[in-house]
């Protein structure tokens, strides 16, 4: 069972946020072809206040994409994962191929998603779960080839038919294996939903907000956007992350 | 009546044999202890006898299914998500036994006194984990119960307690019990074998 690491204290944590905020302060200093590369923290802040009708929507814009990009890539990679597992024991070939695909950046697909369902949300939604189903497909396929556990043998040892071992073992030894994959799958969805609005021209969203700050030049904006992608990503990876360990925590 | 049988079984390793022309007789109700220094070929033997490992000489009379076994990775053979009870019901459960739970709740009261049972496996210590894999051998429905140093985890506090358990529950059923402890000989079984570079050789009265 992997055991808790002790908390810094509280003055340790409150330093490093200090100086964090210090060194983005710092490089908020640094002037690039006359203007700041990135927004100081209080004026960051300041934006904050006059973003605040608008960011929400957009921050509740981009979660969707993501969230049902990712429930759609999830739920395709199942499948095709399952499939495929079987399908492998006669044409290993088909994990190369999936390998293969796993590895085409998910935003190129983008233009792919465009001509097939036109400028529209379906196109932005697909692109999200193109960049999930393969990661998705490939963890299902490492649980299902997962060597026979001491578990199963006692199982058959018992008498168990082979669908009862089958309960007993298969969906809890993935369990593992799929949430590693689930994660991996959320932080790609958020990258390839946020790049997604900036390049096919989203009318809502964390991506649309970026491209339109800079174009108009508003880098207290911009600081504030990026930051706020950030922090949807970190979100969800922090929510995987304590389901994951909670998993492990339970295969001990 | 004969309950499993092993006639002149090779197992060949890597690099030597991991059983060689190996025979054991395993009757109804018989406790035989299996010793041997480590590497002398007793887990795989167990393994051939529970059908587990093939062997590549000689026959094997495999009695039917439902054998009680506790593996020598214990650990790794407990269900982590399920309960204590969930897993000591197991043997009941998969051969639809409409007892599965009384009989796990009675054993468990006797084998594992102060774990909850509704505690999941996987929380439990290595010598709570032992015994959990102790009393669902025990629930086995078969003839046959193989513990593979069923102890070895085992308090010495705590090792007394249990091998009056395993006395007491084996009831009619045969076992193999696979052990280094000259005091589980003595207390449990009945007759030794001895296994030495993957031969089996019967030790005196």
């Amino acid at each position: 069972m992997s055991e808790r690491r002790p908390s810094p204290p509280l003055a340790a944590n409150l330093l490093a946020l200090a100086g964090t905020i210090g060194v983005w302060w710092a490089v908020a200093q640094i002037r690039v072809a006359g203007r700041p590369l990135i927004a100081t923290p209080m004026a960051t802040v300041a934006a904050l206040s006059g973003a605040a009708p608008t960011l929400g929507g957009d921050l509740a814009a981009t979660a969707a994409r993501t969230g049902v990009g990712l429930a759609a890539g999830v739920a395709a990679g199942l499948v095709i994962g399952a499939l495929a597992a079987v399908v492998v024991r006669r044409a290993p070939v088909i994990e190369g191929l999936l390998d293969l695909a796993r590895s085409v950046p998910p935003v190129v697909i983008l233009p792919v998603c465009l001509l097939a369902f036109g400028y529209n949300e379906l196109a932005r939604v697909a692109t999200v779960a193109s960049g999930c189903v393969w990661t998705m497909s490939l963890a299902v396929m490492t649980a299902a080839s997962a060597p026979r556990s001491a578990r199963r043998e006692m199982l058959d040892v018992a008498g168990a038919t082979p669908l009862q071992a089958l309960g007993w073992t298969q969906p809890w030894e993935s369990l593992g294996v799929l949430v590693v994959g689930l994660r991996t799958s959320a932080s790609t969805a958020v990258v390839v939903a946020v790049v997604t609005e900036i390049i096919a021209g989203s009318e809502r969203g964390l991506g649309a907000r970026v491209i339109a700050a800079q174009i108009s030049g508003d880098t207290e904006g911009l600081t504030l956007d990026v930051l706020v992608a950030g922090a949807l990503g970190y979100v969800i990876n922090l929510g995987l992350r304590g389901l994951e360990r909670r998993v492990r925590q339970l295969d001990a | 009546m004969i309950v499993a049988a092993l006639d002149r079984v090779g197992v060949r390793g890597r690099d030597r044999p991991m059983l060689n022309e190996a025979s054991l007789t395993l009757r109804a109700g018989e406790r035989v202890a299996l010793v041997g220094p480590n590497g002398a070929g007793k887990t795989t033997l167990v393994r051939v006898l529970l059908g587990l490992t093939s062997p590549d000489e000689g026959a094997v009379q495999r009695t039917a299914a439902g054998v009680g076994y506790v593996p020598q990775g214990y650990a790794e053979s407990l269900f982590p998500w399920f309960s204590v009870l969930r897993n000591v019901a197991m043997p009941r459960l998969v051969s639809r036994r409409a007892d599965a739970y009384d009989t796990a709740r009675a054993l468990a009261d006797r084998i594992l006194p102060g774990i909850d049972p509704r505690r999941l496996a996987g929380r439990l210590s290595g010598g709570e984990k032992q015994a959990t894999a102790l009393a669902r051998a025990l629930a086995s429905t078969g003839d046959l119960v193989i513990a593979d140093e069923p102890f070895s985890a085992t308090a010495a506090s705590s090792r007394e307690r249990l091998r009056h358990a395993l006395r007491e529950e084996l009831g009619g059923r045969a076992l193999l019990l696979v052990t280094h402890d000259a005091g589980d000989v003595a207390d449990l079984c009945e007759r030794t074998v001895r296994l030495i570079d993957g031969r089996t050789v019967e030790a005196p009265e």
